[in-house]
């Protein structure tokens, strides 16, 4: 079968371009949306916070059928304007084109970057902008100048995991997007699963690996350009009341975007479920749901343990051997994995099993998941750790001349957030992978987002709705066990 | 500064010798007795699922055979033969189960299985059926690929292929990607089937009035039930499924008069398998009428086995009146050269 070289660049381009007009959506919302979560006392902000899990644990074929049951043709959107108007056709087609394509992937995503940047601007310090205003800078003057810069390393650290989500998109780009139309991933799949021309499948995953590589390095160098480590960690921000009417009205519009294009696709899930009969009692009388929460619970939970326990290990190495975050390459180094597409790896994984005379097998699995997601954790936890100023670092050197001391008395205390939200970061993360379980092939034992497709791929699609509603619960759960823990209530 | 970064580097050691202790990876070891009392088999998800025949299969045979059986999804049918294929050095699988006509001929050219007729093939499968003369795969189940149609929407039923280009049906009709879906190329095959050298004209003009063609049956089939387009591409049995769990006639498979493409699933003997004799008695159970009684309602296919009687539900399950078959090597490029013209 010929190859083309254009074919192939199109197919780039068009991944690339997608995922940074993707990329640019979650960065909008996201960051309006953390203004709100780190700054200001409200409910509103709260119930955002706990919904950061949902788009990680949700399998991207729910987070698909949720857009198509709000926005799709017959959908709740275009029923109600059908039936209110009188109208013969379904106004709203925007969601099998190139608009439905990056405003899925953008709001799918926003709470990824609220998330962290809410985590690091709820403790910057004040003195700066307090002393920015005393001089006269306007409040738009104090964040363009003083809060963007500060936040610029974890605004990039986001924005890069949010682009790579979206890079390697496989299910929204295929089914939203214009009849025909492909993505680099695509094509790797099509090249190693479907025709076995591994040569061409291995051409391709070189090349889109180096393009996904290139991004991270232009990242790296945007964020060796931000903010050093400094700030006062010791201290949370007061948050205050949403008082001034152009709070108001952007909190309004915010809300409104965020109801209409991330909660309600994502509540359209659990609502198909709920208005199917007996879709859950269906799920409920399944042994096989049992087990796979079993599964589920464990190996995510190993994942997310031992994810924490690399990330902070790594993040201490980094802090030590590179407090002035000179080093690019230390930098790059947690992003390498998440620039691998998923198909790659998993051949790279059966191929090394194999090699090794090793069937796969639940430690496996934690072991693969780990590979993958503990730079997710790394992130989090750098970004708390950035904050700690280096003079905490020499203080404590001075006071204790051993490692450990320092490390359970300075560092994980300083870092407990971080540590926290790495783990239910992580924790979603793995309870929603239902690519790995399958290419790993571990016998007789399934994961929630595993029995998802399967229910999905067997009709019955109401149950696989109410599974997924499951596993978002599941997942919000442990995201707010995580902001309990924390103590994240207002002051 | 140098004991701290001893002390860091023993610790990451230390960490990565104890992840490994204590992974209990088990090694696959050659023919012990453990493995040889062990039939593994390779298939995709939804035949192992809970609701698949894969439980009901275990239990069976197992109580028949006295051997464990075990089965390990690998994801679809292409996935099952890729996944071998990458193995074949040194197979883990015993037996291969989800390869269908499509596939018959790449699993002989990959050399990943060694032909086996199971006992009574010759009287139990009918010759139509079969998918290789030297039984390089035994066929268990088959459905012929058609178009669904919701009768409650307002668009007129399509009567043939070239019905489904005009207008009326602008934006009504879901397809699966053919790059990564059986159904998908199983439309593309009958396309070629029906027009023959001229199938990339058909797809200009039927290009219009596709919604979208998604990756999977799972997305695009539930896209369908959630009323996004009164028409998708599946298979013949599909309504059989909607009466038998939801009592409705709502959902209709179209005869078109031109005939239609079948999709025949099969499971062939691993080249090479750790045990080749637990292999071949799965294949001989797996035609018997004991296993194919399970196919209707845990498949959703019609059964190979004649001697087997359908349930009610098949009734609405129409039959086709002629089978239609494309070279596999003609389809995938046909596959290609649509998916280029389409993303013009």
């Amino acid at each position: 079968m010929e190859h083309s070289a254009l074919q192939i660049f199109k197919a780039l381009s068009f991944t690339v371009w997608q995922a940074f007009l993707s990329m640019l959506i979650a960065l909008c919302i996201g960051l309006c949306a953390s203004y709100y979560a780190a700054k200001k006392k409200s409910l509103f902000a709260r119930f955002l916070s706990s919904l950061s899990a949902v788009p990680l644990c949700v399998p991207p074929l729910l987070v698909a059928l949720g857009f198509v049951l709000f926005y799709g043709m017959n959908g709740t959107a275009n029923r109600f304007l059908v039936s209110v108007f009188s109208l013969k056709e379904s106004p709203l087609s925007f969601l099998y084109s190139f608009t439905g394509i990056i405003i899925a992937h953008g709001f799918y995503n926003f709470p990824l970057v609220m998330r962290t940047c809410a985590d690091v601007w709820e403790s910057l310090p004040e003195e700066e902008e307090q002393a920015a205003a005393l001089l006269g800078a306007s409040k738009w003057r104090v964040f363009r100048t003083i809060t963007l810069y500060q936040l610029s390393s974890s605004i990039a650290s986001s924005c890069i995991l949010v682009f790579l989500y979206c890079f390697f998109s496989f299910i929204i780009v295929l089914l939203f997007g214009s009849v025909g139309g492909t993505t680099i991933e695509v094509e790797v799949y099509r090249a190693a699963r479907i025709t076995m021309d591994y040569r061409y499948a291995g051409i391709l995953a070189v090349i889109e690996t180096l393009t996904a590589l290139l991004i991270v390095y232009v990242y790296s160098i945007v964020e060796g350009k931000g903010k050093k480590s400094t700030g006062n960690k010791l201290i949370n921000r007061l948050k205050t009341p949403i008082t001034t009417i152009s709070e108001k009205i952007i909190a309004i519009v915010l809300f409104s975007l965020i109801f209409l294009f991330f909660l309600s696709p994502f509540f359209s899930i659990p609502l198909k479920a709920l208005f199917t009969q007996s879709s859950f009692s269906s799920l409920f009388s399944r042994k096989g749901f049992y087990s796979s929460l079993y599964t589920t619970v464990i190996t995510a939970s190993s994942s997310a343990f031992l994810s924490v326990l690399i990330g902070f290990t790594f993040a201490l190495v980094c802090r030590f051997l590179d407090p002035y975050k000179k080093s690019r390459i230390l930098r790059i180094i947690p992003l390498i994995p998440i620039a691998v597409s998923s198909i790659v790896l998993g051949f790279i994984l059966i191929m090394i099993l194999n090699k090794l005379h090793i069937r796969s097998n639940t430690a496996v699995l934690v072991f693969a998941q780990t590979l993958l997601i503990w730079p997710f954790a790394y992130r989090q936890i750098v970004s708390h750790m950035d904050r700690i100023p280096l003079c905490i670092d020499e203080a404590s050197s001075i006071l204790s001349p051993r490692f450990f001391p320092r490390i359970t008395k300075v560092y994980i205390p300083l870092c407990n957030r971080g540590l926290v939200s790495a783990f239910a970061f992580c924790f979603a993360i793995s309870a929603g992978d239902a690519s790995l379980p399958l290419v790993l092939a571990v016998p007789r034992s399934e994961t929630l987002a595993l029995f998802t497709y399967r229910l999905a791929g067997s009709y019955r699609f109401a149950e696989a709705c109410a599974c997924g509603t499951i596993l978002m619960i599941i997942s919000m759960i442990v995201f707010f066990m995580g902001d309990t823990l924390n103590g994240t209530r207002d002051r | 500064m140098k004991s701290l970064r001893t002390t860091i580097i023993t610790v990451l050691l230390f960490s990565l010798a104890a992840v490994f202790f204590f992974s209990g990876c088990s090694r696959s070891s050659k023919a012990s007795p453990e493995r040889l009392k062990e039939v593994v088999v390779y298939t995709y998800d939804s035949f192992i699922s809970e609701w698949g025949p894969g439980p009901a299969l275990i239990e069976a045979f197992e109580k028949q055979s006295g051997y464990t059986l075990t089965f390990v999804s690998v994801g679809d049918g292409g996935q099952v033969l890729s996944h071998a294929v990458l193995e074949k050095d040194n197979p883990q699988a015993d037996v291969l189960v989800g390869l269908d006509n499509q596939l018959v001929e790449e699993a002989r050219k990959r050399g990943i299985l060694t032909a086996y007729k199971p006992l009574h093939a010759d009287t139990l499968i009918p010759e139509h059926l079969r998918l290789a003369d030297d039984w390089l795969l035994t066929p268990y189940d088959w459905s012929n690929f058609a178009l669904i149609y919701d009768t409650q929407s307002s668009v007129r039923e399509p009567l043939s292929l070239e019905d489904l280009t005009k207008e009326e049906y602008a934006k009504k009709i879901i397809l699966m990607d053919p790059r990564t879906s059986t159904p998908g190329l199983g439309f593309v095959s009958w396309t070629v089937s029906v027009f023959g050298d001229n199938y990339l004209d058909y797809w200009k003009r039927l290009k219009p009035n596709i919604l979208t063609m998604a990756p999977g049956w799972d997305t695009g089939y539930g896209l369908f039930t959630s009323g996004e387009a009164p028409l998708v591409i599946s298979y013949t049995t599909s309504p059989a499924y909607h009466v038998e769990y939801e009592d409705t006639l709502r959902y209709k498979a179209l005869i078109f008069a031109e005939g239609h493409a079948y999709q025949i699933e099969g499971a062939g003997v691993v080249n090479n398998a750790l045990n080749e004799k637990g292999a071949k008695a799965f294949m001989d159970f797996l035609i018997s009428k004991e296993a194919q009684d399970l196919i209707p309602l845990l498949q959703w296919m019609y059964p190979v086995n004649s001697e087997v009687i359908l349930p009610p539900s098949f009734d609405a399950a129409p039959k086709a009146g002629k089978n239609l078959s494309a070279d596999p090597q003609k389809v995938l490029d046909a596959s290609q050269k649509i998916m280029n013209m389409l993303s013009q």
